[in-house]
């Protein structure tokens, strides 16, 4: 029984599979205007419609690859679920053929979008590169604002979980990509942890990504127990391709 | 803040310490009543990525 820190195996390679989409398409997401399709910008050279708009994290096609829903529109070609094959901080390009200048406007949320969570461990844990996905198994106790039992897809208010972790849509520090958890606190909680894993809450099976070790079990008394990540940049990041 | 004893407020004080962790630091705060009875303990790991195992670096190689 131990718990050895690695990014597990099974990430690495769902990671060239396409498995785990760390874009954030939260923060601001409004639409303005939407161009008549036209075009040849999509797949095979199909057309594709713009909206214009506010997405803040949408910068560097930093969208692109997600499946986006508009809803609410209008015009009802407008609305569906497609592709984003291109997107600014003012611009979604997505695979519609049939979107139209005109209706009123709708909104848009990011379908393809993950949510990571944590989970703490106690030393009787085995945990490491081999670890494939979340367990209960000698994982801490529910305890202040900490619970366990993991959380996964279907939860209709993932993303504010107390387990999960808040993210940012990667970004390109000098030539490596880099990803950036936000520290992630429970409060009046009694936790004595060894280790934690990171995992992703969004896919069915809840697949591991991290194993961290604390070498020691450290506790928590009617406080605050945090894990703090370091920053979003090249050398840094707990996440990053170089 | 650094290691060390803190008073707070008239008799009750708060300690800090902390201590190298397989993935960063440790740093753990307690809180003390009035009697020197311990009434809190906060613990923040703090991730170090020069711990951290590393994915990438070599042409080619993820």
């Amino acid at each position: 029984m131990a718990i050895s820190q690695a990014i597990c195996n099974s990430f690495k390679v769902q990671l060239l599979q396409g498995m785990h989409n760390f874009t954030v398409l939260t923060s601001t997401n409004t639409v303005s205007s939407v161009a008549a399709a036209g075009g040849a910008l999509g797949p095979n050279g199909t057309a594709c419609t713009v909206y214009t708009g506010t997405f803040s994290n949408g910068g560097s096609n930093a969208y692109a690859g997600l499946t986006l829903t508009f809803s609410g529109f209008g015009t009802a070609a407008n609305n569906g679920t497609y592709l984003c094959v291109a997107s600014t901080t003012t611009t979604v390009t997505v695979t519609n053929p049939n979107g139209a200048n005109s209706g009123g406007m709708g909104t848009v949320y990011a379908s393809g979008q993950n949510i990571f969570a944590i989970a703490l461990y106690t030393s009787s844990a085995t945990l490491g590169a081999s670890t494939t996905a979340y367990t209960a198994t000698n994982e801490v106790g529910s305890s202040g604002t900490y619970v366990t039992g993991g959380i996964g897809p279907g939860g209709a208010s993932l993303a504010s979980n107390a387990m999960a972790l808040v993210s940012t849509t990667p970004i390109l520090s000098t030539s490596t990509a880099c990803c950036l958890f936000n520290t992630i606190s429970w409060t009046s909680a009694t936790i004595s942890a060894a280790g934690a894993l990171i995992y992703n809450a969004s896919l069915g099976g809840q697949p591991a990504v991290i194993v961290l070790s604390f070498g020691a079990t450290y506790s928590s008394t009617n406080g605050t127990f945090s894990i703090t990540f370091p920053g979003q940049s090249a050398g840094n990041a707990i996440i990053q391709l170089a | 803040m650094k290691d060390g004893i803190y008073e707070l407020k008239g008799t009750e004080r708060m300690e800090q310490l902390s201590a190298p962790v397989d993935c960063g630091e440790a740093r753990i705060t307690r809180y003390f009543d009035e009697r020197n009875v311990m009434v809190r303990q906060d613990v923040e790991i703090i991730v170090d990525p020069e711990k951290l195992p590393k994915m990438g670096g070599v042409a080619g190689e993820v």
